[in-house]
């Protein structure tokens, strides 16, 4: 019997996604449910005087209207959860509703509750707050210089952390080095922009002293225990459900102050509250992502060998440092600076910033895109420094296949893998040697093509928790399956993770159905319910199937385990003759004596008849915690063309190697490739948060907000090598967020070598028309160009 | 978003003429475009209710204006502060009026607007163009209608 793992069948959860019978946390409708507004800061920063709710109290259909300093004392802050040690991180109170002062554009300062979403609404514009407008800033690199304006009482210099990751001997590499190149580099803020922005629905039952939350969470479980926190009330008498989650790319990773707030309000009026972001909120109360200024470094020998980098890096953290903040730009980021690369040598230190702007938080990558970006386009400057092609030098440098596990300079060991591999294939996949070719005809012809490499390692499926503990992690990173069999054979799976738009109701069922010789449909993957999965750690940093499908399937196994005691019993066989043979135990010797897993599924529930010392019932609860992180890497090419009048810039083709480990369901793998690579797209060309000098944010709609359009993006050609990782017993790596940590390199580097002939060597993202014009008209002004 | 706007049209009319109708709040809101109601609190405040659209964006702002360093009559100081839904606006106006000759004046102004909030993020696009639009319009009403006023009747 073929088995599921590695067909690509199609998605079981799109019909009901893309017929509109999905239910979000917005279409939860409950009896008497109310509404909740919240009136949001118009300034970037300002003292906060007195806020008169008065009249909006006395408005038709408003129930209760909330100040900070109305519930401050009665709820604790809103807590960072990742406190990444050695790095003297401060923390300043994140306040649930504004109190004394305001940091960003949208930073909540009152609530309105009132029998309808409209009169919630309109009451807000009736709350009268005294600002005194203080000045603002939103350039990590400038917020953290003397002088300027100050957010936090006890952070000088909006300064939250200096985090240091140091191997080698950077500094001596460099005094030593043959050949040294630079570059300032600014990964600009990005707004995640999910299609479907953030919402809550609180239930508070005071005669059982039960709360129930609906929401917005890629991790139901870490909400459950913040929520716990900020309201001071026992865990277990929260119950989170996150219900259709219409894409996250980490933005919904946090506990934000929102959620708590419907939940304080249901507490009080004792009935139901909703709340729900519309767009323009969704852009400044939901968390960005990026916002890096770096000074990077590379060098190495003339003839290729790279043996030093270093990097000063400004890490925009907003007005507070968001649920997982502060381990993005340092843990997740700092840590990778050795790339696919045996970099010797590594000094880098990362400062995060408090500015005046929305908190930044985990985004999609979260710190990889950030760190293969900047090695990437070392790698690219150095290759043209010393004269070398850019394959040739990430060939000389890649860390070999037969040397894992590696122990990289920054103190990660990578699991497995094979650099050369995808790189080859990708180069194949092009004709390398045949484009450039075509490139130098172009330019006899005064056209401009440019090919960008982009060879990444990224570290996912986060994680062991002794190493989550020693960085500062709030939680554990081990995950949990409980495989329930009912007594017709049917099966639901109960997960910990929680998928969002990544296909695991389809790929941990294929996982499944394998084992009891299934056909996927007999099994359901059950999710997002605090009240009914095992305690886990959500879905981000591409864990959900390196760590939840492996508990997915140790749980099966052990509900194999025993059926097969059951079955060897009904057979009156030893279980050591028992083969497994499609969806059966046969009797080996004895193909005629057979018991399928459903008719030992039946025995086991009805219990007529089990082996003595079985218990009745068939369902295993499997915690898996890796012993490793796992290392998916790849290589993507991209060809572009460079418009010299406009700048406009057309990409050719995108190819996109990737090795995942063995993909369970290689469609799902394409479409998570294609996502990604479409975002980093989008990243590299033309998204960016704009804040003006004021600290007001600009691209408040998507009519200013440049998310892709189908219109505008490549074919994007997709291939696969396959190196399985030792981690775990799948063998499988993460690829959630592949695509957009290799694409937005990928992209940077072929303009940048599209026009290398002007002798333009850098032009920070998103390469917009605009911007590429002026690097073009600068470069020629200097004389440079044919 | 900060902007700053100035214009120095030229006036049919003599200084003392221009100068009486820039003091009385009515003659000055009749030029305004979208202004709902004037309230004098004093000869140096007023209230002002005057709608505002830009793009798909429409605005009721509530303005609280106050004259300052009033030199009659040559010059004077506008502080309006106003807000509206999720939005705050700042003008700071400065007006200068220089005798050309017999019954001329220049009128010099200056605007400097600070917007903040949803007009900002939602509307920044198109706002620097409405703004001066409105504020042309606005100088350009004011000088012909005060021209016209001391014509003969």
């Amino acid at each position: 019997m073929p088995t599921l793992f590695g067909s690509g069948i199609k998605r079981r959860e799109d019909p009901r996604l893309i017929t509109g019978r999905a239910t979000y946390t917005d279409d939860v409708k409950l009896p008497g449910l109310i509404y909740l507004a919240i009136l949001r800061s118009p300034y970037a920063h300002a003292k906060l005087g007195k806020v008169d709710t008065k009249a909006a109290k006395a408005a038709p259909g408003v129930l209760a209207v909330y100040a900070g300093a109305d519930i401050t004392d009665r709820v604790v802050p809103v807590p960072c959860a990742w406190n990444v040690p050695n790095c003297n991180l401060k923390t300043p109170p994140h306040p649930l509703l504004a109190h004394q002062k305001v940091r960003y554009v949208g930073d909540g300062v009152a609530m309105v509750i009132a029998e309808s979403r409209a009169a919630a609404r309109d009451a807000l514009d009736l709350i009268e707050v005294d600002y005194e407008p203080l000045k603002a800033v939103t350039d990590p690199e400038r917020a953290c210089q003397q002088g300027a304006p100050q957010l936090h009482a006890d952070v000088p210099n909006n300064l939250a952390f200096t985090w240091v990751v140091a191997g080698g001997n950077a500094d001596e590499a460099f005094a030593k080095a043959e050949a040294k190149v630079s570059l300032r580099i600014v990964q600009q803020r990005l707004l995640p922009t999910a299609m479907e922005p953030r919402a809550a629905v609180a239930s508070y039952n005071a005669g059982t002293g039960q709360l129930t939350l609906w929401a917005t969470s890629q991790n139901p479980h870490i909400h459950r225990f913040l929520c716990s926190v900020m309201l001071k009330i026992p865990e277990h008498r929260v119950r989170v459900i996150a219900p259709e989650v219409g894409g996250g790319f980490g933005s919904k990773i946090p506990c934000y102050a929102d959620e708590v707030l419907a939940c304080l309000a249901s507490m009080d009026l004792g009935r139901p509250v909703k709340w729900t972001e519309d767009r323009s909120e969704n852009y400044k109360a939901t968390i960005h992502g990026r916002d890096h200024v770096e000074y990077v470094e590379m060098c190495g020998t003339r003839d290729g060998k790279i043996t030093g980098l270093r990097t000063r890096v400004y890490a925009g953290l907003g007005g507070y440092a968001s649920t997982a903040a502060p381990g993005v730009p340092t843990i997740l980021h700092g840590l990778m600076y050795s790339g696919a690369y045996t970099i010797p040598n590594i000094h880098g230190t990362v400062h995060g910033v408090y500015t005046t702007a929305t908190p930044v938080d985990a985004y999609r990558g979260a710190g990889r895109p950030e760190a293969t970006y900047l090695i990437e386009r070392l790698v690219d400057t150095l290759a043209r420094e010393i004269g070398m092609d850019p394959v040739e030098v990430r060939r000389k440098n890649f860390i070999p296949k037969d040397a894992f596990p590696y122990t990289v300079a920054t103190g990660l060991t990578y699991d497995s893998g094979n650099y050369h591999g995808t790189l080859d294939k990708a180069l194949g996949m092009l004709d390398y040697g045949a484009f450039r070719a075509e490139q130098e005809k172009a330019r006899q012809q005064g056209r401009y093509l440019g090919v960008g490499v982009s060879s990444y390692a990224e570290i996912c499926g986060l994680g062991p928790s002794q190493v989550a503990g020693a960085v500062g992690f709030g939680g554990g990173l081990y995950d949990s399956a409980v495989v329930r069999v009912y007594p017709t054979g049917m099966v639901r799976v109960y997960i910990g993770t929680k998928p969002h738009g990544q296909g695991e109701e389809t790929t941990f069922a294929q996982i499944v159905a394998d084992e009891f010789g299934y056909p996927v449909e007999s099994v359901e993957i059950v999710h997002g319910d605090t009240e009914s999965t095992p305690q886990g750690w959500g879905t981000y940093g591409s864990r959900t199937t390196a760590v939840g499908g492996t508990a997915v399937k140790l749980a099966a196994q052990r509900v194999k385990e025993k059926a097969k005691k059951v079955a060897a019993h009904l057979l009156e066989a030893n279980e050591a003759d028992l083969e497994w043979k499609d969806d059966a135990w046969v009797v080996r010797g004895s193909p005629d004596k057979r018991k399928s897993f459903a008719e030992a599924a039946l025995m086991a529930n009805v219990a007529w008849n089990l082996p003595a010392g079985v218990e009745p019932g068939l369902e295993a609860t499997a915690f898996f915690d890796p012993t490793n992180f796992v290392y998916p890497f790849g290589t993507h090419l991209c060809t572009v063309e460079v418009n010299p009048e406009t700048g406009q810039v057309t990409v050719l083709r995108y190819i996109a190697v990737d090795d995942c480990g063995p993909p369970i369901n290689p469609m799902i793998v394409e479409g998570q490739v294609h996502g990604g690579v479409i975002q980093g797209i989008g990243e590299a060309l033309q998204e960016m948060a704009v804040y003006d000098a004021e600290g007001q944010l600009l691209t408040g709609t998507m009519m200013d907000y440049a998310v892709p359009k189908a219109s505008q993006m490549p074919k994007i050609e997709t291939a696969h090598t396959v190196t399985p990782s030792p981690v775990n017993p799948l063998g499988v790596k993460g690829v959630g967020e592949t695509g957009t940590i290799a694409s937005v390199a990928a992209v940077v580097n072929a303009v940048c070598d599209a026009l290398a002939p002007l002798g333009i060597k850098h032009i920070d993202k998103p390469l917009t028309p605009a911007r590429v014009w002026a690097a073009i008209q600068q470069a020629k002004g200097n004389g440079g160009g044919r | 978003m900060q902007l700053t706007f100035s214009g120095s049209p030229d006036v049919a009319a003599p200084r003392e003429a221009l100068w009486s109708r820039l003091l009385d709040p009515n003659a000055v809101a009749a030029c305004a475009p979208g202004v709902e109601s004037v309230e004098s609190l004093d000869p140096l405040h007023y209230k002002v209710v005057c709608a505002f659209g830009v793009g798909s964006i429409k605005a009721r702002f509530t303005l609280t204006v106050e004259l300052s360093d009033v030199l009659p009559p040559e010059s004077a100081k506008m502080r309006a502060h106003g807000a509206a839904p999720g939005s705050v606006v700042d003008v700071e106006t400065g007006v200068r009026l220089e005798v050309l000759g017999t019954g001329q004046t220049r009128l010099h102004w200056t605007a400097e607007a600070t917007i903040g909030g949803t007009i900002a993020s939602v509307g920044a696009r198109l706002f620097e163009h409405t703004a001066r639009k409105i504020m042309d319009k606005f100088w350009q009403d004011f000088a012909s209608k005060t021209a016209a006023s001391i014509l003969p009747a």
